[in-house]
């Protein structure tokens, strides 16, 4: 060891000696002299400033004034640098941890000490650091920069990385490992993560080894599933895995079974090979759904398909689309889908008063539905659908209910007639797919290619408010439709945007033509908001009906406008949102004028904190803001680019969301009944327009405890069971309502940390959520409350027999009522009160475990029919078998 | 000629000598350490050393491991873990190695303007936090002010569809008096939330709004017909 370190010196020594002399003769005997680089690296791995001959780096990001200087910086400081340290998961600083900026494409390396340094536009308010590292998990931590005073300051950022937890498995088919499976995670855990981050990279696919096990580490604690598939296997995935920080979860076997193939081509109606038709694969049971591509030759192949039966179907854009029902992959291995061609849509356009042809224009169809949906469609369709279902059941009922359902269809009649009055009186609103117009002779068009379904012909013409003819059906068995759109000249609505400030004229700012909705006057006057601080400012409901952006010198324009009741709404980053008052239209006018209001903002400091303390800063209100921001080290905060408008501002220590949540839960119950008005806080500050508004405040601080529970059900810990902490009304101030949770290990240990001091319900669930304890605790301040609960669980089984059903449609839900002895009228009101289970009953069978013990009333509810009462012994550590005969119907 | 000069081949016949010597410890030093089961390739390009001007595979992170490289560096192309059959069959870990054939794993992002004056929130870009819009809809029926903000939120682009389509369908299941288990007393919401639907549903901004409001209308008229006109 010692001859080895004394070679690596020799070598270090060596090389250390040859640049510096190198240096010392090129440099005519100078010092190091520093390199002018730009700030950023580009992709090629030149050197930056930033990492440049230096040991301390947080030590030169805090010199701005030696840093600019020094690399020869832009002194308006366009960028802002940000620093910090990754530790590993025994807390210690972490050498060759990859760190970077989700927005951009080039990460950084920590040095020995851990630290990093990354560059960012002035512009950003915010940072999302990925951090990765060898045998570490990897994270994610957002960070506000607003707080960070401006540009060429720098932000430090402390990353702690856990060691994340494992999935280990194994890939079996006949009861013997597979080896050469692919084994791909499905990472949920990672889903609320930015869209820029391909989580599926962070771990590959693995392919199964002799044993046909795998292990997928360093996981984010969170839930997964795994899916494998092997060569002439169908795909299978594992039930969702929970994994939690340093521990392995054991996943069940996948059991792979035999998978199929099809091949096949598309081809169009002159059997000509379809390139880039999609074809589709679905199965029910097992639930199966897969999409390939035709080639350019028509061909599409797919494997790991199940046995079936298949549902097939091709389509593509100008073609009819293809179905066919129950293809058994088994029997029918080669496919050819024939594509029809589309349908089409005749029509012409004149001007509704000359009755002359329009012969510019843009067209389009836009699609409203299928011709006979099973299920959803149209508002129309779904009213028809549902009045046709009651009147086949009035003969079918007991006169009281047939009295009910009769006046249930009088009141959906008068609802179709009005969805049928609002659909020809609505507004039109263009949609985005029109293109630009062009010249149709005689105003003549053709719609080809478009599907089967109901559409509505969009009209635009330069010089003519916008028209659409609905509803216009297609059907392969019928001819094309010919329809005429009338089209009335269009207004020209045009103005100026101001501000108070800027009367020469806000250009870029964008601007929406709104078409009002007049609601009856009696509603207006019985209908006010609980929120109207939070939520938008009071005015006319309505929709836009179109956008554009202010031109130089402020000045608007909208064309092909109609008449009618609108208002002009205001929208920019650099201008409070802003609404006219409804106006009427019936010319073109240009003299409108809008005076915009400006953004606000809020500063102030912290009071009541230590200096460093990590404290971040919650703004609510303005009508629609919510916006957090980090307090400076020196205590201050501030907040740019707020709404004018009322606001509560709290502030909380360190960074964590749970505040923001909490805060949503003591101000916002569940229904607009719950709203107590006077326990909403008044509002701490009033912003004006453009005010620049000084304010400080208090850090709410809340004494919080923890909870340890051990679960053992049967005498086994439990993995994934579960205590919650429910806090009483009005007992625990600082959880906002908000009940915290806590997953047992493998140990059955479910610990709950950071708790708000107060009186809870603890529960204790098994697997599946099924209750097996309660009690009322009380969690105090600094202190851990433990508890270690030995419950007792039982399961039950069976099935649901029907003669006159198929046991494929069975579907409802078995209740157990543990210690009930009289079946109430109403479970759901049963249940606020006292406990329940819930056992989902699925093609007529039913399975569950981990349910309370003893003597218990079974309720069995299926869709349709009338419920049957028994009773049942649930005994410890067995499992009930149950066969029951179904209720009949209703 | 200046002495340094003099003094070069000197020294690089040192370096010659110091690097013959320490060829036998070189790969220890050298050798890549991602991290146990990943794949043995040794390309340098994984990840380029700036500060050193050194062409260094990135060693493991891991306490113990080598540290030769003190400053930080810029990384062009970063390597995570990858596993073959071949070579760590069945295992699968997040880790820092030199493979080229694996980058850093976000996608590019260009075009996306930096977020300034934005609502707030978890997507600055967003009109209406998703915070507040979700807590409007438990107020649909009720709150106009709160319909207008809901009304702003799922006509905004900016929001994922996923979070526009939960926006609608969700009015079946939230802000009710009981949402396990909505009663007559909610009626009055029921009705209002459909007459909300047939007045919004034909400007539905995409696919995405429109399917929702669809199946939020087909489950509002389902408990609609199983509550309504009990008397």
């Amino acid at each position: 060891m010692v001859v080895r370190a004394s070679r690596h010196a020799i070598l270090i020594a060596t090389i250390v000696a040859c640049a510096g002399v190198l240096v010392w003769s090129f440099s005519g005997h100078s010092s190091i002299e520093p390199v002018n680089l730009p700030v950023d690296s580009s992709t090629n791995g030149v050197a930056s400033g930033v990492g440049n001959a230096r040991t301390t780096p947080n030590a030169e990001v805090r010199d701005d004034g030696e840093r600019t200087a020094r690399e020869g910086m832009d002194p308006d400081r366009t960028v802002m640098f940000i620093a910090g340290r990754v530790f590993d998961a025994d807390k210690d600083p972490l050498a060759n941890a990859i760190v970077g900026d989700v927005r951009a494409e080039t990460p950084r390396t920590t040095d020995d000490g851990g630290r990093f340094e990354l560059v960012v536009p002035k512009e950003q308010s915010d940072v999302t650091l990925l951090v990765l590292a060898n045998g570490h998990a990897p994270s994610l931590l957002r960070h506000d920069l607003t707080a960070a005073g401006g540009a060429g300051r720098a932000e430090e950022i402390d990353v702690h990385l856990q060691r994340g937890g494992r999935i280990r498995g194994r890939v079996d088919r006949l009861g013997r490992p597979i080896a050469g499976a692919t084994v791909t995670l499905m990472p949920f855990a990672t889903s609320s993560w930015p869209a820029t981050v391909d989580a599926g990279r962070l771990w590959p696919p693995i392919v199964t080894g002799a044993d046909g096990t795998y292990v997928f580490e360093h996981l984010v604690p969170g839930p997964y599933r795994v899916e494998a598939v092997a060569a002439e296997t169908q795909r299978r995935k594992t039930s969702v895995l929970r994994v939690m920080d340093g521990e392995e979860v054991i996943a069940d076997p996948i059991v792979l079974e035999q998978g199929f193939s099809i091949r096949g081509r598309v081809i169009g109606p002159d059997d000509e090979p379809v390139l880039g038709a999609a074809v589709e694969f679905r199965c029910s049971e097992p639930r199966f759904f897969a999409t390939v591509t035709s080639l350019e030759d028509g061909s599409f192949a797919i494997d790991a398909l199940p046995p079936g039966p298949l549902g097939v179907r091709a389509f593509r854009d100008g073609f009819l689309e293809v179905q066919h029902e129950r293809i058994d992959p088994q029997v029918k291995t080669d496919l050819v889908l024939r594509l029809a061609s589309g349908l089409s849509i005749k029509g012409r356009v004149v001007d509704a008063r000359s009755g002359e042809p329009v012969e510019s224009f843009a067209v389009y169809a836009r699609a409203l539905g299928t011709i006979a949906p099973e299920k959803n469609g149209t508002l129309s369709q779904q009213l028809t659908r549902t009045m046709r279902t009651l009147r086949e059941s009035l003969a079918t009922v007991d006169p009281a209910e047939r009295e009910r359902q009769s006046r249930l269809l009088t009141e959906l009649e008068a609802r179709q007639l009005r969805v049928a009055e609002l659909s020809e009186s609505r507004p039109r609103v263009a949609p985005s797919e029109l293109g630009e117009p062009t010249t149709h002779a005689g105003g003549r068009f053709l719609l080809e290619g478009l599907q089967e379904g109901i559409y509505a012909v969009c009209v635009a013409s330069p010089e003519h408010a916008y028209a659409e003819i609905e509803p216009v059906e297609l059907q392969r068995t019928r001819p094309a439709p010919v329809v005429r759109v009338e089209v009335v000249p269009g207004l020209r609505l045009a103005g100026m945007l101001t501000t108070a400030h800027d009367p020469q004229g806000i250009e870029g700012a964008t601007i929406e033509l709104r078409r009002v909705f007049e609601p009856p006057r009696d509603e207006l006057d019985r209908r006010r908001s609980l929120y109207p601080w939070v939520f938008a400012k009071s005015g006319p409901l309505g929709v836009v009906e179109q956008r554009v952006r202010t031109q130089q010198g402020g000045r608007f324009e909208f064309l092909q406008c109609r008449p009618g009741r609108v208002a002009l709404s205001v929208r920019d980053d650099r201008l409070a949102d802003h609404e006219t008052a409804p106006f009427t239209v019936s010319a073109s006018r240009d003299d409108l004028h809008v005076i915009a209001g400006e953004r606000a903002v809020l500063t102030g400091r912290v009071i009541d904190t230590a200096h460093g303390e990590e404290i971040e800063v919650v703004v609510l209100g303005g009508h629609g803001v919510l916006r957090t921001v980090h307090a400076k080290r020196d205590g201050t905060y501030r907040v740019e680019g707020l709404q004018p408008g009322p606001y509560l501002v709290r502030a909380y220590p360190g960074r964590t969301r749970v505040h923001v949540n909490r805060l949503f839960g003591s101000l916002f119950p569940l229904h607009a009944g719950g709203v107590d008005e006077d326990a909403i806080p008044q509002r701490d500050v009033e912003l004006r327009s453009g005010e620049t508004r000084t304010f400080d405040v208090a850090v709410a601080r809340y004494g919080t405890g923890s909870l340890r529970v051990e679960i053992r059900v049967n005498g086994v810990a439990v993995r994934g069971a579960r205590a919650v902490l429910r806090p009483l009304p009005g007992e625990a101030k600082g959880s906002g309502g908000l009940a915290s949770y806590g997953y047992a290990d493998s140990a059955g240990m479910a610990p709950i940390a950071d708790v708000p001091e107060g009186k809870y319900t603890l529960h204790v669930y098994g697997m599946g959520w099924h209750e097996l304890h309660r009690e009322v605790v009380s969690i105090e301040r600094g202190r851990t409350l433990s508890r270690r609960f030995d419950l007792t669980g039982a399961g039950v089984r069976g099935s649901v027999r029907a003669p006159d059903a198929n046991s494929e449609d069975l579907r409802g839900t078995l209740w157990i009522l543990p210690g009930a002895t009289e079946g109430p009228d109403d479970v759901y009101v049963y249940r606020r009160e006292a406990r329940v289970h819930r056992v989902p009953i699925r093609k007529g069978v039913f399975e569950q475990d981990g349910l309370t013990c003893g003597p218990a009333l079974v309720i069995v509810q299926l869709d349709g029919r009338e419920r049957v009462v028994r009773t049942a012994t649930l005994r410890a550590g067995q499992t009930l078998d149950l066969e029951l005969d179904a209720p009949v119907k209703r | 000629m200046k002495p340094a000069i003099a003094l070069m081949p000197v020294l690089v016949c040192a370096a010659v000598a110091a690097l013959w010597l320490t060829r036998e410890g070189t790969p220890e030093v050298d050798r890549v350490k991602p991290s146990q089961n990943h794949e043995t390739k040794t390309e340098s390009d994984g990840l380029r050393v700036v500060a050193s001007g050194m062409s260094e595979v990135a060693k493991s992170g891991e306490k113990g491991g080598e540290k030769s490289v003190a400053a930080p560096r810029i990384v062009d192309r970063v390597a995570l873990s990858t596993t073959t059959s071949e070579q760590a069959a069945g295992s699968s870990t997040l880790g820092v190695s030199n493979d080229v054939a694996r980058a850093w794993p976000v996608r590019s992002t260009s075009g996306t303007t930096p977020a300034t004056a934005g609502r707030g929130g978890a997507n600055p870009d967003v009109s209406v936090p998703t915070k507040i819009a979700f807590r409007a809809l438990w107020y649909l029926g009720t709150d106009p002010e709160a319909e207008k903000t809901w009304l702003r939120a799922i006509n905004d682009r900016n929001q994922p569809p996923g979070v526009r389509s939960d926006l609608i369908i969700d009015m079946v299941d939230e802000g009710y008096s009981d949402n396990d288990h909505p009663s007559e007393v909610d009626l009055p919401i029921i009705k209002s939330r459909l007459e909300l639907i047939e007045r919004y549903a034909p400007f539905a901004i995409d696919d995405v709004n429109k399917r929702a409001f669809e199946v939020a209308y087909r489950e509002l008229l389902e408990l609609y017909l199983r509550l309504g006109d009990k008397r």
